[in-house]
């Protein structure tokens, strides 16, 4: 930090090597599933961070990671809602110029935290079948046949139930109160 | 097909293909955020440096930097150019703008004594540091038997530590905290492996591969469309045109070349084994020397007659491909065992020395790992996984997940290796290595078939290089 106060690019790109990997796969990703719009975040990030270094409180901030996982996560919402608004601008321009058009469904927003705490609340609210099929394929790394075979099902349903189960996990992760 | 029926093959589909593959068009976006959330190995790494970061600062004691980008932005580039043209070579690139320049600073007197220290775990002749290597990997991670290693501090300040891993939160450690689900799994079945398995030796691979490995070190000196440490990485995911090696890199990989020594062997097949054994000395490292007899290859005497038959071929690039029938003999040589020709034969444990930054904290990592410190180690090798060039993220990836199995901590270790191998999907060494080492903990894990198919994409890697 006192590098970073200092103006150090030593200590900037020491930083950014520690964590903006982690920042990027495990905050803004799962958040902004866009990977142009998740590296303009990213880079957004960092910027901050070199602007306001002197925000930091280590007694409010708890760490540095957190202090820049909570700058990301807001940028990450606020470039969502506007890439949605946009979205849904375009939509409503194409509806006018084709009625028959389906509506989008409503926007669910950026929801989702990154903690692994988190993630393990998250899949024991679900549906056990749900949280088996999520944990086989994606925590335990099995492939859709051997899943499948564990869950007593084909592999075609299990593909349906596996992507249900990815809706409803999206759904029920949980935001941060930043 | 309904549209649930469809979106459901898409992830499916998505699911089976390589860590970083963008989703498919048509897969909804609540699919893509839980699978990110639950494996971040899975997402793609950023595409962007700290200099990025720099071009885009207005305000702050990074401003000056800011207004550098910008001026660079008015006479042309863009504030946020991801082109790998945009990095200066590394002749022209200020010292002091390196990542882990304080690192490499403070390393600086232990590089002087640990390299050529560092050098012998690499070799299989130096049984007396392989036996220090296993004392080392035995000790108790949670009591080190000695003060942690820590370099003198440089001339320009103190240096930096390794990342600190207590400073992630416990959820969110993507350096430390292994997957919630596979830490249950692992407590839950059979007994962590407290050393890696003894793996079949690299020593005495046929002549009939000697001109492979040529064909292959010519390749790698300086391949035509991936500078030398460049952002090959982004090379392959086709956003820029990659720009040719910096000549000093290229040169100084061919005297790194000429000058790989041929390390001394045993083995009954003479010189052509002790230089193939030299680029294989990975396998060694930390592990004991395998004594299972089958393994060696080296002391395999049915082998051996066979090789020495062989004509002796020439080290240069310009040699012609195997014929048929020595390429049949090497296989046969190599029994069905399908983790043999998945290790590349053309990795160089000192191929990354042209950078003198990447070599500091190699040691700096060797030291704290010889001294009985893997966390250490870890911590250490990991301030290199962003790096811009992705072999070297691959490598320290590759390097960690090492230390970590030694220490029986096997989800964590496969998690890393996803990681590494989520970074780039040239066709390297470094990402062979990976994949045979993602198969080792697949087995070691009672998934032998995930084992076999990592060990068999290794293989098609090695065979294509």
């Amino acid at each position: 930090m006192e590098g970073l106060l200092r103006g150090d690019r030593g200590a900037a790109g020491t930083l950014y090597a520690w964590y903006g990997d982690a920042l990027f796969r495990e905050v803004i990703l799962p958040r902004l599933p866009i990977r142009e719009l998740a590296e303009n975040v990213l880079v957004d990030t960092f910027r901050v961070v070199l602007e306001r270094a002197e925000t930091y409180n280590p007694q409010s901030d708890r760490s540095i990671y957190f202090w820049l996982r909570r700058i990301a996560i807001n940028r990450a919402i606020d470039v969502h809602r506007a890439h949605h608004r946009a979205r849904r601008l375009e939509d409503a321009l194409e509806r006018e110029a084709d009625p028959g058009a389906a509506v989008p469904a409503p926007d669910q927003g950026a929801d989702a935290d990154d903690t692994r705490a988190q993630v393990e609340a998250t899949l024991q609210s679900l549906n056990p079948r749900y949280a088996e099929a999520l944990r086989l394929r994606l925590l335990d790394d099995l492939d859709r046949e051997e899943c499948a075979a564990r869950m007593g099902v084909t592999v075609g349903n299990f593909d349906v139930i596996l992507h249900r189960a990815s809706a409803a996990f999206k759904k029920a992760f949980q935001p941060d109160v930043d | 097909m309904s549209t649930e029926e469809t979106e459901a093959r898409l992830l499916a589909e998505w699911l089976a293909t390589p860590p970083g593959t963008p989703p498919p068009e048509g897969l909804s976006a609540s699919a893509v955020q839980a699978v990110y959330a639950l494996r971040p190995d899975r997402a793609p790494a950023p595409r962007i440096t700290i200099d990025d970061v720099f071009s885009t600062v207005t305000t702050g004691p990074y401003a000056a930097a800011g207004r550098r980008g910008q001026a660079r932005a008015a006479s042309g580039a863009t504030p946020v150019d991801r082109s790998p043209a945009r990095r200066p070579a590394p002749s022209a690139r200020r010292w002091w703008a390196a990542p882990a320049v304080g690192l490499a600073l403070s390393a600086a007197l232990a590089a002087i004594v640990v390299i050529p220290v560092a050098g012998h775990y690499f070799s299989r002749g130096n049984e007396q540091v392989s036996q220090e290597v296993a004392r080392s990997d035995a000790a108790p991670m949670a009591a080190p038997a000695s003060a942690p290693v820590e370099a003198p501090a440089p001339v320009g300040g103190a240096a930096p530590p390794a990342p600190p891993l207590a400073d992630l939160a416990p959820g969110d450690a993507s350096l430390a905290d292994p997957k919630v689900n596979m830490e249950g799994a692992e407590k839950a079945g059979p007994a962590p492996v407290a050393a890696p398995p003894s793996l079949p030796e690299m020593a005495a691979a046929p002549s009939g591969q000697g001109e492979a490995e040529a064909r292959r070190e010519s390749q790698s000196v300086a391949p035509a469309a991936e500078p030398a440490f460049g952002s090959g990485g982004l090379a392959e995911e086709g956003t820029a045109a990659a720009p040719p090696p910096p000549p000093e890199a290229v040169a100084e990989a061919d005297d790194v070349l000429a000058k790989t020594p041929s390390t001394s062997t045993t083995g009954a097949s003479g010189g052509k084994v002790a230089q193939t054994e030299s680029k294989n000395d990975t396998w060694d490292w930390g592990r004991k020397k395998s004594s299972t007899p089958t393994k060696n290859k080296a002391a395999d005497a049915p082998a051996a007659p066979a090789a020495a038959a062989r004509p002796a071929r020439s080290e240069s690039a310009a040699d012609e491909e195997a014929p048929a029938a020595e390429r049949a003999q090497s296989d046969k040589d190599e029994g069905a065992d399908p983790r043999a020709r998945a290790v590349p034969t053309d990795y160089r444990n000192d191929w990354y020395n042209t950078r003198s930054d990447v070599a500091a904290v190699y040691a700096l990592a060797e030291s704290q790992r010889a001294a009985g410190q893997p966390d250490s180690a870890v911590a250490t090798y990991l301030t290199l996984l962003g790096d811009a060039d992705r072999r070297v993220g691959q490598d320290v990836a590759w390097r960690a997940a090492r230390i970590h199995q030694s220490a029986g901590r096997l989800a964590e270790a496969q998690r890393l290796v996803k990681q590494g191998l989520s970074f780039s999907a040239a066709n390297t060494p470094q990402r062979a290595n990976l994949l045979v080492l993602d198969g080792d903990l697949s087995l070691a894990r009672g998934d032998a078939t995930s084992a076999a198919r990592s060990w068999a994409e290794a293989q098609k890697l090695n065979d294509a290089r």
